[in-house]
């Protein structure tokens, strides 16, 4: 059932894209010189398809698409699913190390802030967590930038690379979206463990590092994991700001070209993916739940 | 024979002596000519991050300069040369209906094939094809007719009208359009394969490209004319963010990087090469010939011209690193005879008096359009500054910040009732413009017309048709001053980009500024 409705998201989405791809402009604005004629113009129209009535243009495009092919970037001629793929590991990669920096930080630190309630902990957690959501990232990764790899020598600036090329980003990424699960855990947290179940648990003589961190966080991490997952959809998708500041070859940077590139294959491959993604990975969490609270049945 | 056996010996000495020193001097001489290190170049863009130059604009023409041999060569004062080019010689026909192009033998491509007439007739065609979106394509279509070799070494180009200017649209003065394909090779396996395993006959051969992140090559082992290049590897970063490059710059993650004029104090310790003959920032003035608007006045527009301070928008907006223009358009090639032209007067006491002479008692009211453009990110800084100046003679002026596919889509429009009363601030490509930006800015009929003047109109078409090459400068110096003395264009400056580079890679650049359209003449870096 799930996979069915995601199938028909997918259609829709596909229908909505392209006709929001082409209410952004013409890309034979962009595209052509100063000098193009009239001519010139309806020529380069008629070679890329595009002097086709919209219907048949969709038709053929979905035609397309079924059989895995996203069709060529009107810019740069290489195939749509072939400029999607080189960019996914960079984008899969960046992905990993940020979602995991973000989910270690909300842990312990949603975690510290919950169980040292109304400590100094608790409120050196909730500044670190208010930081991450209010400084923007542009401005947080110009100045990690700065500090670690201008005046400390210590990373790259920026592009994809080795190890040391995820650090930084990854990191802004990562604190950055740990912060709301941070203070989501925490607030989950606080509400586990002023259950029921968990105070027969410490009154049965359970300790209390067990009664934390199988009993209470268990079921705190629902909520978690399902922002977890929106995230990582996100992420995988690319993130634009981030890939920017960093010279990052991802999928976001690849969306955000397309988009000023006015290239249409392009920009419907691109969402059409991050939709995929984004589908794909909340049917994993939807799985993940089952398994975390054996609760939920589908 | 002890004498005898002594000289031998040192005979024998001195001969191992000789033949370790030659031995030595041949492995050093080797040894020198080897290439080595690598140059890395962070830009903000890699035009159409595509390999294939038939599918670029101008903008990715410093990534096609290493790769591809062009059919004209250029001398680094952008004069066309043959010694330089793919054609050892080449002839106009006295009617200027077809160019004559020798091919010189002994060019091999970097897959060992052979470059002859076949593959320059293949690269033209492709360069006037359905496919072809080069910046030229569409003057190259109205000139050209067909092509044929008449011999392996000759390729004979026949045209539709006289053109004294197909030789120069084949070479390194203009865009890409130059650029040699190899036939037989990309016949073979396609355009789509070329593209991403592309072969040209340059002085750097393909290594990788990752779209979105960098193109590199790598030195081949002896080009026909550069001999062996100095660097191994040459690569092109696209870092859109200037933050970033000049944190690359900073932490040695590039050699060479776009850095904007005002930002460019930030990197003391590098060389701030400055591109000084780049483009041309104007104040194009629209619907000149609608009399029922204010710019119809020459007068105004005189008053408008004379009443900005260029040197103090030079010295405050530009650092100082622009060259103040007499025209709006670089109305030539330097290589035929570019002459600048007088410049505009500063006289805000005489724009007063003209504005109030022309419209009594009254407070003109104009737009400004104000679009970004790569390379002069102080556009709207310059309108403002404008708009100042404006102020103090009497007029308002409104600033309408927008995109050039929507002012262009204005322009097209026949009488765009948003135009009336409009100037735009406006950069134009350094280029031949003779049949290009003069004929669709100036002439009645052009594609984004500001001016309808019959005058004007017969100037640009016997420029057009003129078939004598060493009349087009003094042709086009002559339609420029008319443009001035009619205030149709208001000049303001020539600017170019500034190229921020670590000084013990880049020792000298001497030809940045040479008159080669969106040219960086990297051959500087890796010629030796």
């Amino acid at each position: 059932m799930r996979i069915i409705q995601a199938l028909v998201t997918l259609f829709f989405v596909s229908m909505l894209i392209f006709w929001l791809a082409r209410l952004s402009g013409d890309p034979l604005d962009v595209m052509m010189p100063m000098e193009a004629s009239k001519e010139d113009f309806a020529r380069a129209r008629k070679h890329l398809g595009l002097d086709k009535p919209l219907p048949v243009q969709y038709v053929k495009y979905v035609a397309q698409a079924v059989t895995g092919d996203l069709g060529m970037s009107i810019r740069a001629k290489i195939p749509v699913s072939q400029m999607i793929m080189e960019r996914l590991p960079n984008s899969l990669r960046l992905a990993a190390f940020s979602i995991t920096i973000a989910l270690l930080l909300a842990l312990f630190l949603g975690m510290a802030a919950a169980v040292k309630k109304g400590t100094m902990i608790d409120t050196l957690s909730r500044v670190i967590a208010v930081s991450g959501m209010s400084i923007p990232i542009f401005w947080l990764a110009i100045m990690g930038i700065l500090l670690f790899s201008v005046h400390l020598g210590l990373l790259p600036s920026s592009r994809a690379g080795g190890f040391k090329h995820y650090i930084l980003p990854a990191i802004v990424l990562g604190w950055s979206f740990s912060a709301p699960m941070m203070r989501m855990l925490r607030s989950s947290m606080l509400e586990v463990l002023d259950s029921e179940y968990v105070k027969l648990a410490r009154l049965k003589g359970v300790k209390e590092r067990w009664v934390i961190w199988w009993h209470a966080l268990r079921n705190a991490l629902i909520p978690v994991i399902t922002f977890a997952g929106f995230y990582l959809g996100l992420l995988v998708g690319g993130v634009v700001v981030t890939e920017t500041v960093f010279a990052w070859p991802g999928i976001g940077l690849l969306a955000y070209e397309a988009v000023v590139w006015k290239d249409y294959p392009l920009i419907q491959g691109v969402v059409l993916f991050i939709t995929s993604s984004v589908l794909t990975i909340n049917l994993l969490v939807d799985v993940l739940y089952a398994y975390i609270d054996p609760r939920i049945r589908y | 024979m002890k004498l005898k056996t002594n000289s031998t010996l040192v005979l024998k000495n001195v001969s191992f002596v000789a033949l370790l020193i030659v031995t030595f001097a041949f492995a050093t001489s080797v040894y020198a000519e080897q290439p080595s290190g690598e140059i890395r170049i962070a830009l903000g863009s890699l035009g159409n991050e595509t390999m294939d130059p038939v599918l670029t604009s101008n903008s990715g023409k410093p990534m096609m300069t290493p790769f591809y041999d062009y059919v004209i060569g250029v001398d680094s004062n952008g004069k066309l040369s043959k010694d330089t080019g793919v054609a050892r010689d080449w002839k106009l026909a006295p009617d200027a209906m077809s160019l004559t192009i020798y091919v010189r033998p002994g060019i091999k491509f970097h897959n060992g094939d052979d470059l002859t007439a076949a593959d320059v007739k293949f690269s033209v065609e492709q360069f006037i094809s359905e496919r072809c979106v080069s910046s030229q394509v569409g003057q190259m279509r109205k000139i050209i007719k067909s092509i044929e070799t008449p011999d392996n070494m000759t390729v004979v180009i026949h045209f539709k009208k006289p053109s004294a200017v197909l030789a120069n649209f084949l070479s390194r003065q203009m865009g890409v359009e130059g650029c040699v394909l190899p036939k037989e090779y990309f016949e073979k396996h396609g355009a789509e394969y070329f593209n991403t395993h592309p072969v040209g006959s340059g002085p750097f051969k393909f290594v990788e490209q990752k779209t979105g992140a960098h193109i590199k090559y790598e030195a081949v082992d002896r080009h026909w004319l550069v001999g062996v290049p100095k660097i191994k590897y040459l690569t092109f970063y696209l870092v859109k963010e200037e933050s970033t490059r000049i944190a690359m710059l900073r932490t040695g993650e590039t050699d060479i990087a776009t850095v904007s004029r005002d930002r460019i104090k930030e990197v003391p310790k590098h060389i701030a090469y400055e591109k000084k003959s780049g483009d041309v920032v104007a104040l194009y003035v629209n619907n000149t010939w609608d009399k029922n608007t204010y710019l119809s006045n020459a007068k105004f527009r005189e008053a408008l011209s004379i009443s900005i301070n260029r040197e103090e928008i030079k010295d405050y907006i530009l650092d100082g690193k622009a060259v103040i223009s007499g025209s709006g358009l670089v109305y030539g090639s330097y290589a035929l005879d570019y002459k600048p032209l007088p410049l505009h007067p500063f006289d805000p006491e005489r724009a007063k008096k003209l504005v109030k002479e022309a419209f009594p008692g009254k407070t003109p009211e104009l737009k400004m359009y104000v679009y970004p453009r790569p390379g002069v990110a102080e556009l709207q800084r310059i309108g403002e500054a404008v708009t100042g100046y404006w102020e103090k003679i009497g007029v308002k002026t409104k600033i309408i910040p927008t995109e050039y596919p929507t002012y262009r889509k204005m322009l097209a429009k026949e009488n765009s009732p948003e135009l009336a009363n409009s100037v735009a601030a406006m950069m134009f490509g350094n280029r031949l413009l003779w049949d290009a930006a003069f004929n669709i800015v100036y002439h009645s009929n052009g594609l984004l017309s500001c001016v309808h003047d019959p005058e004007v109109d017969k100037m640009i078409e016997d420029l057009i048709a003129e078939k004598d090459p060493s009349k087009i400068g003094p042709r086009s110096y002559a339609l420029a001053l008319h443009l001035n003395k009619k205030w149709y264009q208001i000049p303001l400056l020539e600017v170019g980009g500034v190229y921020a580079a670590d000084p013990k890679k880049v020792k000298s650049w001497p030809h940045l500024s040479a008159p080669l359209s969106y040219d960086l003449y990297l051959d500087d870096l890796y010629v030796r």
